[in-house]
Parts: structure tokens; sequence; C-alpha cells
């Protein structure tokens, strides 16, 4: 086989100049000509299984292995997207907005919030979630000042078909959530993660549109899911921003 | 990463000729001078396969003590940083120490063992010739007198050699934005068949974008022809070495062409890969 | 002449290299075998040359003024190769070592012949040195240079440097066991398959050239001996004996260099000097002069008839007449004096026993000569099995194999109490140079800077705000940030989130401190050309865990103590594999 020493180095995961060195030094079945590393790709193999070393399957030819990076390129972006938390939007759209949820106390309103939650195919899966937000509250309130609270279960919950969401719930009446400030909830953001990564990505995004006074004073007047949805776009949209 | 170039300083006024022609080009190609002061009269360099120890000639070693310091003033001079300079790290017996190789380019004046006094523009001395056939980078050449070049010449044969050549001459274009001129001493090929080589080494774009002129030489005699290129040209060539019978038969067209242009002259050994 | 063979490798190689290709051990068999012949055949040259000259000087040697012919010759030898080859005196063996350590066996075309004349100059003339090293530098750079022929690899290369030294020590003593044992124990430094099998192919050829050109000799011969228990315990003390002298011929050596090195005068009236010094020594005993294989002979013979204190003084006038010719510019090795001294201390402590104990029956003398070279070559070079095997084949006395591993690994070791490195490698100890492979020194010395850096560090300007750099770097995954000058691109400084840790936190410095301020510029940097010896002990001095690599003053990557173990891990297991 005839490759770029590039193409090799990157096949083998080594640099360049340490391929040139071995190549020199004679520590690796592979010869240069006029710039080219030739070898056989059966000896490599085994060479590189006997040092531990691990050969990618190497692009052959230059104008194909273009083509190879490129498509590797696409499928590690497909990777990072799928791994990639998703923004607020995307999170919130998932979770929904409720509206007049019912409820005095902390337990209450966890209840009736979890109880009012669509995705939830088996009432199995509410009743763990239920409990792992009351376990989160008596830990510590989730109430975090200005009149919302952030309920989340205590460690992340994957339920393996639910992304991650945030449910977005307006109280009927605002109520005493035991909040760090004493003030009465009037919103809750049942924030609902997979994994711990993205729990803390939303959470991050969130706490930072809830500094905005402008934000509270938008949610104090209880908009419509369009409009809401509309207002967190722009939102993520200074956060996604270089 | 950086370029660097391998000046081995004299200083002498010849010396300071020299570094000027070495200083001219770094600057025009952008690469980092790198000088060394020799203090002893012999070194060795090593490179892939092949050990070429350089004798140097007495007049390396004059007057040590204001060496430095004239070699930063001559760089200087034409604008460039400081140059760095080279304390030789390993030594092969105690006065033959060992200088690296890993550069981009070098410099060597035509002859480096013998005295200057003894050669115009003799032949090129043995150890210049080794370090042309060995080195992964090409050699600068330099002529007598500074002179700012101010055009590229390459020597096109056709030859694979001669095509790293025409490569070299293209960035050097690029890099300087000097315009560049091939010239060509046609054999039994037609200007197409050159073209075809270029087109097969995917430089006819290249080709386009930098070309000035490409001049087909009339006459079958090479020496004369030579008159056509302009005295204040960089001239790139490759050296192809084809053995001692062929050369004492036929002569090597390296030795013709640089016993007959005083210009300054970049070689391109058949080791060196131009980057892209 | 010396760029004909630059030339010829330049010719188009033939189709028959192709054949050759496809299997690496029998490319370096074959191409072994040739070297052994070439380094045998040279080898061959350097003793006919000494044989010629020493019956050249043989007549005049009577004369008063002969004490001025191993001067001359010296003169002759350094003058040679410090004119016409322009190479530096000594005996040769480390810089092969050298270049086998640092660049794969790369050796010069001269120095396949230079040693050869320079030595023959200074042994013929009469000067206390040996043929070995030198024989030894030529079949290496006779190797190496057939490697650079065939444009071979490191690996190879440094393989065919020990076909032509083996092949060449087994030509000049006839010794094929010895040259493969010397080889691998000195010279190459680890014993794999795939370097011994060319070694030992090119070890017979250089011994089959010998016995084709000058019949198959044993180099001295001896009676029979029959070793009783008694002597082997009297070993013992020949062994600590030979220890003793081996390390006095070392420090005077030392010693005598040093005093040349301190005269301001040319080299060749050093040597001329120090070459009188010795003939004037040799005017008186004669024994002391040339390589001395006469009177070894003659000893191993058990016909020398010198008493106990005119050998005691033999000793030492050998001592300092090879201190003379070597240390002060004489061209010649260390062996054949070390076979001298060691059969003149072998036949020093045979008549000091006899002396003690006049009544037990010891085994002739020629034995005791033969054991004290092995202890003196084992001590000097502290290659204990070389000694063993040189001497059992030299002498052709497998008998005394019991006594001879003995002496040579006592002696071997109470040398290693007082000089750590043996004669060959102390000057590239002291430097540093001395890279054995799968060694920490020689992976270290493989790796450079420009392969373990790592790039993907983000630069930032020195001007930035706090609060922007917080930005940056909550998107980086490193704890380092090289700042750049905006304009000129130059390395000004580093931070290290460690160092700014206590004002990230604080909104109120965001806007109103600059990364130039908060930057560290007396922060260590590495060049891309640093040693990495070098570059570890700054790290261990700082305490640093990684350091910026700075050429030119641009800032180039980061190296850091764990890349370089991932890398330094890879390359030991690649040499280990080889």
């Amino acid at each position: 086989m005839k490759l770029p020493l590039k193409e090799l180095a990157r096949a083998l995961n080594i640099p360049p100049a340490t391929v040139d060195r071995w190549i020199r030094q004679g520590s690796i079945p592979v010869r240069l000509k006029e710039g080219a590393c030739v070898f056989s790709r059966h000896s490599l193999e085994k060479w590189a299984r006997e040092n531990h070393l691990t050969l990618q399957e190497p692009a052959t030819g230059a104008p194909q292995s273009r083509e190879a990076h490129k498509d590797r390129e696409d499928g590690e972006n497909r990777e990072n997207r799928k791994d990639r938390p998703d923004n607020l939007e995307a999170a919130m759209t998932h979770g929904g907005v409720l509206y007049n949820l019912e409820g005095d106390t902390v337990a209450e309103i966890l209840k009736t919030g979890v109880a009012r939650m669509p995705f939830f195919d088996s009432p199995g899966k509410k009743d763990t979630l239920y409990e792992s937000l009351l376990a989160r509250e008596e830990l510590m309130s989730t109430g975090i000042g200005r009149g919302v609270a952030v309920p989340h279960p205590r460690t992340p919950l994957d339920y393996g078909d639910i992304p991650a969401l945030i449910t977005t719930c307006f109280l009927r009446h605002p109520a005493d959530y035991r909040a760090v400030d004493h003030k009465p909830v009037f919103v809750l953001f049942f924030l609902i993660c997979p994994s711990a990564r993205q729990h803390l990505h939303l959470l991050a995004r969130l706490s930072f549109c809830l500094r905005d006074d402008a934000f509270i004073a938008f949610l104090k007047e209880i908009p419509e899911p369009a409009a809401f949805f509309d207002r967190i776009a722009r939102l993520d949209q200074r956060f996604d921003a270089p | 990463m950086e370029t660097r170039l391998l000046h081995i300083f004299r200083n002498t006024p010849l010396g300071r000729e020299i570094l000027l022609q070495s200083s001219y080009f770094c600057r025009m190609v952008n690469i980092h001078p790198v000088i060394y002061v020799p203090q002893f009269i012999k070194f060795l360099m090593y490179f892939d396969n092949d050990v070429v120890q350089v004798d140097l000639d007495g007049s390396y070693l004059k007057a040590p003590e204001t060496a430095k310091v004239h070699a930063v003033e001559i760089v200087r001079s034409q604008g460039l940083p400081e140059p760095d300079f080279i304390e030789p790290k390993n030594f092969t017996a105690s006065t033959l120490p060992d200088i690296p190789v890993n550069f981009d380019f070098m410099c060597c004046p035509r002859s480096i063992t013998d005295l200057s006094s003894k050669i115009g523009l003799g032949y090129i001395g043995p150890r210049v010739r080794r370090i042309v056939q060995s080195a992964a980078f090409p050699v600068l050449i330099p002529g007598a007198v500074y002179k700012p070049w101010k055009s590229v010449a390459v020597m096109f044969g056709g030859s694979a050699n001669a095509v790293n050549a025409l490569r070299l001459g293209i960035r050097i274009s690029r890099l300087s934005g000097m315009p560049m001129n091939v010239y060509t001493q046609p054999g039994r090929r037609s200007r197409q068949d050159y073209e075809k080589i270029i087109a097969a080494y995917h430089l006819d774009r290249d080709m386009e974008r930098c070309l000035g002129k490409w001049e087909f030489f009339d006459g079958p005699d090479l020496e004369a022809n030579l008159y056509h290129v302009p005295h204040d040209a960089l001239v790139v060539m490759g050296a192809y070495g084809h053995g001692v019978i062929r050369e004492m038969l036929f002569g090597s067209v390296m030795e013709k062409v640089q016993a007959v242009l005083p210009n300054n002259l970049l070689i391109v050994g058949p080791k060196y890969q131009v980057p892209m | 002449m010396m760029d004909f063979l630059a030339c010829l490798h330049k010719i188009k190689r033939p189709s028959w290299r192709i054949l050759f290709r496809f299997d690496d051990r029998l490319l370096l068999i074959s191409i072994g075998a040739l070297v052994g012949c070439c380094s045998g055949l040279a080898a061959l040259g350097l003793n006919r040359g000494l044989i010629f000259m020493f019956e050249l000087f043989s007549g005049i040697r009577h004369f008063w003024w002969a004490f001025l012919i191993p001067g001359a010759g010296a003169a002759l030898s350094s003058l040679f190769l410090e004119k016409i080859m322009k190479e530096g005196a000594g005996h040769g063996v480390p810089e092969v070592l050298y270049s086998v350590s640092r660049y794969g066996g790369l050796m010069r075309f001269r120095s396949g012949f230079s040693r050869l004349i320079s030595s023959c100059l200074t042994i013929g003339s009469g000067g206390s040195a040996g043929p070995e090293a030198p024989v030894v530098m030529s079949g290496a750079a006779i190797g190496s240079n057939i490697a650079q022929l065939f444009s071979l690899n490191d690996r190879q290369r440094v393989s065919l440097v020990g076909c032509g030294t083996a092949g060449a020590l087994a030509a000049i003593f006839n010794a094929p066991i010895a040259g493969i044992v010397f080889t691998i124990e000195v010279i190459i430094g680890e014993w794999s398959a795939l370097n011994i099998v060319p070694i030992a192919v090119a070890s017979v050829c250089g011994a089959q050239v010998c016995r084709l050109l000058q019949g198959n000799q044993i180099a001295f011969t001896h009676l029979k001996f029959g070793i009783d228990p008694v002597d082997t315990a009297a070993c013992m003390g020949l062994a600590v004996t030979t220890a003793i002298v081996s390390v006095m011929l070392t420090r005077a050596l030392r010693i005598s260099g040093r005093r040349a090195r301190r005269v301001r005068l040319p080299l060749w009236v050093k040597a001329f000097a120090g070459g009188c010094a010795v003939g004037a020594i040799g005017f008186f005993l004669p024994d002391v002069l040339g390589e001395g294989y006469h009177s070894i002979r003659q000893m191993v013979e058990g016909t020398f008839s010198a008493g106990l204190l005119f050998v005691v003084g033999l000793v030492l006038a050998k001592i300092v007449a090879t201190a003379f010719t070597l240390g002060w510019g004489g061209s010649g090795g260390i062996f054949a004096p070390c076979l001298v001294i060691g059969s003149f201390t072998g036949l020093m402590y045979h008549r000091f026993i006899d002396m003690i104990w006049p009544g037990v029956a010891w085994v002739n003398e020629g034995c005791f000569a033969l054991l004290g070279m092995a202890g003196l070559v084992s001590g000097i070079l502290q290659a204990p099995l070389t000694g063993i095997f040189l001497i059992v084949e030299i002498t052709g006395g497998y008998e005394v194999i019991l006594p001879l591993i003995l002496v040579s690994a006592i002696s071997t070791t109470v040398c290693h109490a007082f000089e750590p490195a043996s004669f060959y490698f102390k000057d590239l100890v002291e430097k540093g140079y001395f890279l054995r492979p799968r060694t920490d020194a020689r992976v270290l010395a493989d790796l450079s800077v420009t392969e373990l850096v790592e790039k993907d560090c983000m630069v930032v300007k020195k001007d930035m705000k706090l609060g922007d750099f917080v930005r940056v770097m909550q998107k980086s995954h490193r704890n380092f940030f090289p700042v750049e000058d905006e304009k000129s691109g130059e390395y000004l400084g580093l931070i290290h989130l460690d160092d700014i840790r206590e004002y990230l936190f604080d909104p109120l410095l965001y806007e109103t401190v600059f990364l130039e301020q908060i930057m560290d510029t007396q922060a260590p940097t590495v060049g891309l050309d640093d040693d990495l010896v070098q570059v570890l002990d700054r790290m261990d001095a700082a305490h640093l865990f990684s350091m910026p690599v700075v050429a030119n003053n641009r800032f180039v990557g980061m190296i850091s103590k764990a890349t370089l173990l991932d890398k330094y891990r890879n390359e030991l297991i690649v040499q280990a594999h080889q």
C-alpha cells in the first residue's frame, strides 16, 4: 500500500515526526519512496498489534481519502449533535407549558405538576419522579428567589425514550415554596434530564435568563405559549452567539 | 511552523556579502536565519543516510570576538529580527561538533572548504555537492557580492527534480511576490511535452498564476543561452546525481549553469520535498 | 576519491535490490558477510603493514638514536590524522559507540582507512599500542558505508557496523567468537537474534579471510596445563592483582592525557615527544615496544626468563609507555597493551607466589600469564565475556576455562568499584552520550520536543479583558493559556488557571483587569531543539507538569508530562520490539 506520511501518521494516531523517525530507524515496517510511505497492510497491522498501537482504517489514495475524512467529520458532527445538550427552547418545547397549577404546599404543587405532565406512559414513572423531586426539595428548597422555583430530581432520571425537558408551570395563586428569599413562588420550571451534564447545561442557561429583570417581569404577565417560546428562543440566540 | 535557514558565518568582507544575500533571501521569503559561527575548523552534518564532514577554510575562524556582533548587525540591516545562533550540543570528537540538519534552507558559498581566494566561478566544491545530494533542504549558493534579486528564474528540464525546483520556484515567487520566469533548454521534447509533465504533477494552475514568461532557448549551446537569464534573478534549479561516469562524459547541468551564471542559485537536491 | 562512494550510491538502483528487500534477515546476512570479508581484509592489511614496518626497523633498533623512531612515527601518524584526514586523535572506539547510539551508526568514509594508516605508523615504529581499536573503527566505518551504499535504515546500519567490527576483530585475532562477543557486549549493547545472526556470519567471514591468507594459526600456542584446585584458588589473588593493575593503567592513561592537553604545542610535536619518551624506555626494555605479541608468546610458552623485580619493572614500564603513546597523541588501541601488561602481571604474580610458597607445585607460569591477560582485558573493558572468549581463542586453551572465568569475573567486579565506567565508555558517559537501546537516556534522546508538542491550546491576546477571557476559558479544556502580542504575534507569557483562580469569580475585575497584568512572564519555556533530559530537569526543578514551547519568540504549543509518558511508553515498546 502507498500512503502519504501524514495519512499514515493519522491512521496510527502518532505524530508525523515520530513516524518519520521510526521509518528512518527501521522500527516500523514501512519504507519511504518519494515522500510516500510504502508498506504491506498485513505486516503493518501485525506490527501495530505487537506494539500496542491501533491502525485505524487508513484511507487509500489522495482524493478518496479526503472524502473519507469528510465522512468521518460528518459522522463526528452527528455524534456531537446527539451528545450535545439541547438549548432551552428545545427542552421547553418538549416539556410544554402548564397553566393554573393547583396546590398550596410544596408536596401538593409537585404532585399536581407531575400528574399533569403528559409524557409518562406508566404511573410508576410518575411516582418515582415525584419521590425524587420531593427528596430534592427536602434537601433544600429549589425556590431560587424572585418567585421562581426550579424543581428537579435528586439524581438524573433516565427514562430512555424521554429527552431532556423543562416543563414550565404557572401557579393559580402564588404559594409559599420555602424559597430562599421567603417570597411566594408563582412559576416553576420542572427540569428533568437524562444526564447530569445536560442538567447542568440547562440549569446554567435557565439561571442566566432568570437573572434578567425584564424576563421576570415578562413571566409575571403569564405569557401565552407562543410568545413565551419566542422569547426563550431569543435568549438562546444570545447564548449561542460567539 | 517557522521556516529556518542555516548560515555558516565567516567574519570577513566576503562573509558579510554572503550573509547579506542570505538575509535578503530570508526577508523576501519570510524565513528566520539561524547562524553558526564556527569555533572549530571542521564540523559534521548527519543526514538521513549520509554523514558529511565539512572542513572549513581558515578564514571562517577569523576574528571570533566580533563575529556575533557583526552577524547581528548585518541581519538587522536587512530589517529582520535578531537571528538565532547555534551552539553545537553534540560532539563526535572533542573538536568535531555535530551541526543539526533540521532546517528548511541552507546557505553555502560555492565552496566551503577551499580558500575563497582560489575560487571565482569555478566548480561547486565537493562538500557542497554532497550536502545538496543528501540534505532534505535546498541549498542557497549566493554570488560573491550582495545583489538583491528582482525575479525568480527556474531552470526546467522536465525531470522529477526539475519539477521539484519548479514547485519551489512557484512557492518562492508567491511568498516574495516576485515574478517567476521559466527557462528551458529543449532537447528532443516539444513545449507540449513539457506542459504535459507539468499537468501530470498538477502544477498547471499554479503555473498560470505565477508565470511571467516561459522562454525556450533556441541555440543548442546552453552556456550561450544562459545570457538570456536576467542578471538580477534568483535562479532555482534541480540537481540530480548521475553517477561519476555519466558526469564525466556529459558533465553536469548544474555545474555548467553555475559556472556561467554569477547569480544567486537555489539548488534543489533529490531528497527535498516541497511543503505544499 | 572520498566522494567516489558518495557518487556510487546515487547510481540508479537495479532491480536485484527488490529481491533482497522482501526479507530483511536475508538482506542483512548477505550484506553482513560482505562487510565481514571487507573488514577482515582491512584488518589483515594492517597486520601485514605492521610486520613490514617491524622488519624495516628491526635492523636499526640498536643505534642510540633509535629512540627517535617511535617519536617520528607518532608525529607522522598525528600529522596524517590532523592534516590529511582531518580527524581527531584517539583510538576511535568511543566514536563508533557515539555514532551507533546517536546516529544509527552513520560514519564517515575516511574513518574506514585513516586509523589503519595512522596506527600502522605509530605501532610499527614502536609505539606501545594495539592494532585492534583502529581495526574496529575501520571495520565499523566499512560496515556503515556499505549500509549507506544500500541506503539501509538505522537499525540495519547498526547491525552492519557490528558486522564490520566483528569481522575485523575476528580477522586480526583469528578469533571469531571473541569478535561476536566483543561486538555484542561493547559495541551494540543488546542481545537480539536479529543482530547476532549477521554479526556471527560476518565474524565467520572475517576469520575465514584471515585463515585463507595467513593460515589457521593460533596466536599464542602453549604447553598443556594441568590445573589443580590450588591453582584455581590462587587465581583469586591474581584477579585482584590484575584489577589493581587495570585501574593503574586507566588512571595513567587519563593523567597523561590530561597533562598532554595542558601543554600548548602543536599536536604532532606532542606526539613526537611522547613517542620519544616511549623510545627511550624501549631502548632499555625493548619488550615494551610495539604491540608486544612476541613477549606474550614467550611468556605463554614459559620461556620468559626474568626475575620478579624485573617483571614488576616491566609492568610499570609498559603502563608508562602506553600512557605516553596514547595520551600524547599516538594512534592505536588499548587491547594489545592490555594483553602484554596482563601477561607480565600474571608472570609477576606467579614469581611472587612461587617465592612465598616454594613448596607448592604451581602450574606452569604460562598459565598465569594467560589468566593475567584475561584479567586485564576484562578489567579495562569491563567486558568479562570478551576477556574469557578472546583468551580461550587466541591461546587455544580451553582447559583453563574455570580459572579464566573466575579471574575475568572478579577482575571486572573489582575494577567496577574503582572505575564505574569502562575505558571505552568513560568519555561518553561523562558527556551523556552513552545511549544503550531501551534505556531511559536513549528513549529521551530519540524523542524530540517537536514530536511531543500539543497544539490544541487557545492563544489569547495581551489586551483582552478578564471578562472576555472567562468566556474563552469556558470553551477550552486546558489549564494553560499562552498570551501573544496582538501585532507582532510574539509570545509574551502564560496564564495558568491556578494562578488567577481567585480573580475569576469577582465580576468587578472583569472589566478592569487586562490579561497583560496577570500573565506570568517568567514562566520557563522550552525551545524546539531542546534536549528532553534538560526539559524534564527544568520541569522537576520548578515542579511543573507542563511548559510552553516557544520558538523564535512565537508560541508553538505545550509540552506536558502526561503526553510525554504516553509517547515515552510507545517509544519504549517499539524499541523493545525491534
